[in-house]
């Protein structure tokens, strides 16, 4: 991966965790947000979003000839896009495990998430079948 | 028609180096991957937003479509780069290029075709949210034509390729509306949607 693409793959990365989390917040979907407190998530969310998308502003003048390959962009903007998911349903199913343990969804599906964590829901669903 | 757009062209480059700010402001949005990944965020965000499940179920639907439309559209744009190449503007005139100087054809925006591809695929679910984009992609398709690097008329073909692929995206949806409901009901099961 050359320096550029490497960029680019973070600062999408990054833009999409601060996304994710911004409108989890604002949907309540609990079981992906990182942290307990709303405005704790929009913090995260302006200072991610906000600072990559300040970088992808600045490309041009930081690389004044530095172009990615479409393809090659495409491509990583996809994988960025599925470690930003994993991550974010990973450490969020950490961070948020003991405060959502005890609840039980009434919903399938992203609603289910508003009341327990993503490895809670798979948990339930196909492991310990409930 | 090539003539006006070249003058139009002129007229709105000739702006360029006149007022340092717009060209710094104007040079960050004409850039290739603000206006993608602005726009490809708030496809992320709809994906997740809705205080109720039909609401988000319209929002994903929407997305799908504004995904499937910004392929077809890339795949519009390299046929037509294959049998039509437009020599960029500051080959042929005498420009103000505050940009990297690309070397692919001119016509379509390739970059525009993206961006208004998504926004009037939203624009057909969400008018609000398709508004909001569809002034990014006409603020985005103003800066590549202001900093010298398309010609107007590349800008209204991207945008042209880009509303067609929406409104075809949008029919090939609701065609396939039954296998969409098959592979939301399995992105369902695994809490993805």
């Amino acid at each position: 991966m050359d320096k550029l693409a490497a960029e680019y793959f973070y600062l999408v990365a990054i833009a999409a965790i601060g996304a994710i989390q911004a409108a989890a917040a604002y949907n309540g979907l609990n079981g992906i947000s990182f942290f307990r407190q709303k405005v704790f998530n929009y913090l995260f969310a302006l200072l991610t979003v906000g600072a990559t998308l300040a970088r992808l502003f600045t490309w041009n003048q930081r690389n004044p000839v530095g172009i990615i390959e479409g393809a090659q962009q495409f491509s990583f903007f996809m994988l960025a896009l599925v470690v930003a998911i994993a991550f974010t349903l990973a450490v969020s199913s950490l961070l948020r495990h003991s405060a959502l343990q005890g609840n039980h969804p009434q919903h399938n599906g992203l609603e289910a998430l508003r009341e327990i964590t993503f490895f809670q829901a798979l948990w339930r669903r196909y492991i310990h079948k409930q | 028609m090539i003539t006006f757009d070249q003058n139009l062209f002129l007229w709105i480059n000739g702006l360029a180096g006149k007022f340092p700010p717009a060209d710094w402001l104007l040079r960050g949005i004409a850039n290739d991957y603000l206006a993608i990944v602005s726009a490809s965020l708030v496809l992320l965000v709809l994906w997740l937003w809705g205080s109720q499940a039909g609401q988000r179920e319209k929002n994903q639907k929407a997305v799908v479509t504004a995904a499937l439309s910004l392929g077809i559209s890339q795949g519009f744009v390299n046929l037509s780069n294959s049998f039509f190449v437009r020599t960029r503007p500051f080959s042929e005139l005498d420009a103000n290029v505050l940009f990297y100087q690309p070397t692919d054809s001119s016509f379509p925006s390739n970059s525009a075709a993206i961006v208004f591809a998504v926004a009037f695929a939203i624009l057909l679910f969400n008018r609000r949210v398709g508004i909001y984009l569809l002034i990014l992609a006409c603020l985005h398709g103003f800066s590549r034509i202001y900093v010298g690097i398309h010609y107007p008329l590349d800008i209204v073909g991207g945008a042209a390729f880009g509303g067609f692929t929406a409104l075809l995206s949008y029919g090939m949806i609701r065609l396939g509306a039954p296998l969409l409901a098959y592979l939301m009901a399995l992105a369902r099961k695994l809490y993805l949607a």
